[in-house]
């Protein structure tokens, strides 16, 4: 029989005052045990106010910090309370969190230290523009060199991580690409990687409008902040600052 | 050739002495004051020493006013490189001061909520 594991479902959430309720109801249908915080980063409108007529918890950031820092705050969190797991989960209603336990099984069964939920691991589709496809692809290429394991979805953030890489990532989160970076960040500390197929649906709303020029300007910058991320290799094992301390 | 040396000796002073000014109010840190200071009076010596100039001058083939602008020019940029990597670390600094603030925020609000209902049990 297993014993109970203490899991964490992290949200971060900016503006998703019509997003974050229905979320929120549908990981209490899946996760029943699981306790669900909100990370607020900074929202301007009535995402506060939801969360909390929805019964989950939140933690409200002052103004906006970003994805990274915001996520990290959640892994703080996790740590001081002493969760055995964590899952990420966007705010905006593109994860589905039916497909959380998928996430859960190999952390639960110690097969890997972090899940990524892959929106290309069986062509389940993703309903995201060419141009997206092409960066991630590239992204793909380049992580799975440096990984030197097949990764399909670099920048997905519906992952869930066990308590080492709780505690990492609680001292050591990169801010500018959080996510492929911390694939990085976790292969420098020798923690294991796995993906996992689900399905993710487009933004219901909002839209990407960056255009040709700035897609292969966003992509050089995050290449440029990986193959920098590999060569700080000794500083990205242990770090000071006051998260770091116990 | 006095009179532009004049001008230039002029305004590295003025500008010394609005960094002491500033200092003085408060609205410069010593520590990066220095910077700003040593570079002024760089400046300053560099117009009023004929041999520096007529030796950079026969080095590099520039004039006087070139030089001094070069000069003035390279310290100005390590000043802002330096307050780059200062604002890097007030960056990361700020970044766990808010995180550490919002997880406070929730651990009060906590104790909070649980003093009230404690109260309310009392009440009753």
């Amino acid at each position: 029989m297993n014993e109970q594991k203490k899991i964490i479902v992290i949200i971060p959430a900016l503006n998703e005052e019509h997003n974050i309720g229905p979320i929120i109801e549908k990981i209490k249908k899946v996760m029943k045990e699981a306790f669900i915080l909100v990370v607020n980063d900074g929202s301007m409108d009535s995402t506060r106010k939801k969360v909390l007529t929805c019964g989950a918890q939140i933690v409200n950031l002052p103004y906006t910090l970003g994805i990274g820092a915001a996520m990290q705050t959640g892994f703080i969190f996790a740590k001081e309370n002493n969760f055995d797991i964590a899952i990420q989960i966007d705010g905006d209603g593109q994860h589905n969190p039916g497909e959380i336990p998928q996430l859960l099984k190999p952390i639960l069964e110690g097969k890997s230290d972090l899940v990524i939920g892959s929106r290309y691991i069986e062509k389940k589709g993703d309903a995201s523009t060419l141009q997206r496809r092409i960066g991630i692809k590239i992204f793909s290429l380049l992580l799975s060199k440096i990984l030197k394991q097949k990764i399909t979805d670099p920048t997905s953030g519906f992952r869930a991580v066990n308590r080492k890489v709780i505690d990492l990532f609680s001292n050591i989160y990169p801010e500018d690409y959080p996510e492929p970076e911390s694939l990085v960040v976790l292969h420098i500390n020798q923690f294991s990687i796995m993906e996992t197929p689900v399905s993710m649906t487009k933004r219901a709303s909002g839209v990407s409008s960056i255009g040709i020029f700035g897609s292969i300007y966003y992509m050089v910058k995050v290449i440029l902040a990986i193959l920098i991320d590999l060569c700080k290799k000794d500083r990205l094992k242990t770090q000071g600052g006051i998260n770091a301390k116990s | 050739m006095l009179s532009l040396k004049i001008v230039i000796g002029l305004m590295s002073l003025i500008l010394i002495i609005i960094t002491l000014e500033l200092i003085r109010r408060e609205k410069l840190k010593e520590r990066y004051a220095l910077l700003w200071l040593f570079t002024c009076l760089t400046i300053f010596l560099f117009s009023f020493t004929p041999r520096l100039i007529r030796f950079v001058s026969e080095i590099t083939g520039m004039y006087y006013l070139s030089i001094i602008s070069l000069v003035a020019f390279l310290f100005v940029l390590l000043i802002l490189l330096h307050f780059s990597t200062v604002i890097s670390k007030l960056h990361d600094r700020n970044k766990e001061l808010t995180q550490q603030y919002a997880l406070l925020q929730y651990k009060i609000t906590q104790i909070e909520t649980r003093q009230r209902a404690g109260n309310t049990e009392i009440n009753d």
